[in-house]
């Protein structure tokens, strides 16, 4: 009985090492936030929580979404005190804005980075999330 | 440790796909208790904690693979729901966690659930008053965050709670009364306060 269960566990400690491929890979970063507030560079603070903003991080995927419509995937680049993302979905100048963002290609310094708050600065201006 | 000492401890782990299955997005959502039995006689005789998390859902983007993206990203598991067949429920009511608030009380009339991702916490009390009177108090702290295509714009929050009290008279063999009450607080479920009145007889009834 002991032996069988001891093959059992080894069994399932094996499936579960072998099929950890997809496991994350950016710490904190990884799962979904909500877009809280927008300030900008002269201290204007604009609140987006009404509009339903959440950025998601997983493997190399970011998708910026606002419940209701589209949704824009790409890539991101994450090292640390750093975040540059990549959309590759067509998001229009307004549209970009509309999300924070200067241009489908942006980068950020992480100025926060916890497990329920996140603070992105592009010169100047602050983007802050919090996990959702 | 004494005989009529026990502790169990238990876990069950969530999965909606193959992929959640065998842990490969990692092992984040289940159901974590622990459970103590203490002697015989005690006012308290059992006690049970539990934390369920059903949040990560393998995670929050479900990416086909293409020209433009190429990574296959089979996460946003959507417990309970699906886009052809609404299975996990009946007459509306979930069959699973009701944790995750049953379609029924959708006030738009969907038959979807609204919320799959959840975290809880539940503590219950059990034990004996007396020879013919026992107890049971049971709280459940649960935060909802919707699902991960349609998220709640804030975190909501609910708490409910059941006091039951059993009566079995030594004159009367075989018969069990029950009060309970039943108290929902919260942003889901909203305010809601409920008694219960139960007798019960078991054996045969042609003994009295």
């Amino acid at each position: 009985m002991r032996k069988l269960l001891i093959t059992g566990l080894a069994a399932l400690l094996l499936v579960m090492v072998l099929a950890c491929g997809k496991i994350p890979e950016n710490g904190k970063l990884d799962g979904m936030w909500q877009l809280t507030d927008i300030d900008s560079a002269n201290g204007v603070s604009i609140s987006k929580k009404s509009d339903r903003i959440y950025y998601s991080f997983q493997l190399q995927v970011v998708e910026l979404r606002r419940v209701g419509y589209n949704e824009y995937r790409g890539h991101f680049n994450y090292a640390g005190d750093s975040l540059s993302l990549n959309i590759r979905d067509y998001m229009t100048k307004d549209t970009c804005a509309f999300f924070g963002l200067k241009t489908m290609k942006d980068q950020f310094a992480i100025e926060v980075l916890t497990g329920s708050n996140m603070m992105l600065n592009r010169e100047g201006v602050r983007l802050k999330f919090r996990k959702f | 440790m004494r005989n009529d000492w026990k502790v169990r401890a238990y876990f069950e782990h969530y999965f909606n796909d193959h992929s959640m299955m065998f842990w490969e997005y990692g092992w984040k959502d289940g159901l974590v208790g622990l459970e103590l039995t203490l002697p015989k006689r005690m006012m308290v005789q059992q006690i049970v904690f539990e934390y369920m998390t059903s949040k990560d859902q393998s995670g929050p983007i479900y990416n086909d693979t293409d020209g433009v993206i190429p990574e296959q990203v089979s996460a946003e598991d959507d417990y309970y729901n699906h886009y052809i067949y609404n299975g996990w429920q009946h007459w509306g009511m979930g069959i699973g966690s009701p944790l995750m608030l049953s379609p029924i009380y959708n006030r738009d009339g969907s038959i979807s659930f609204k919320s799959n991702r959840v975290e809880s916490y539940h503590i219950g009390f059990s034990g004996i008053l007396s020879r013919e009177m026992d107890y049971r108090i049971l709280y459940t702290s649960n935060r909802s965050w919707g699902t991960y295509e349609n998220p709640y714009p804030e975190v909501l929050k609910d708490s409910y709670f059941l006091w039951e009290m059993n009566y079995q008279p030594r004159q009367l063999k075989g018969w069990k009364f029950t009060a309970s009450l039943g108290v929902d607080r919260g942003d889901l479920a909203g305010y809601n306060n409920g008694l219960l009145f139960t007798i019960r007889k078991t054996g045969l009834l042609n003994n009295y």
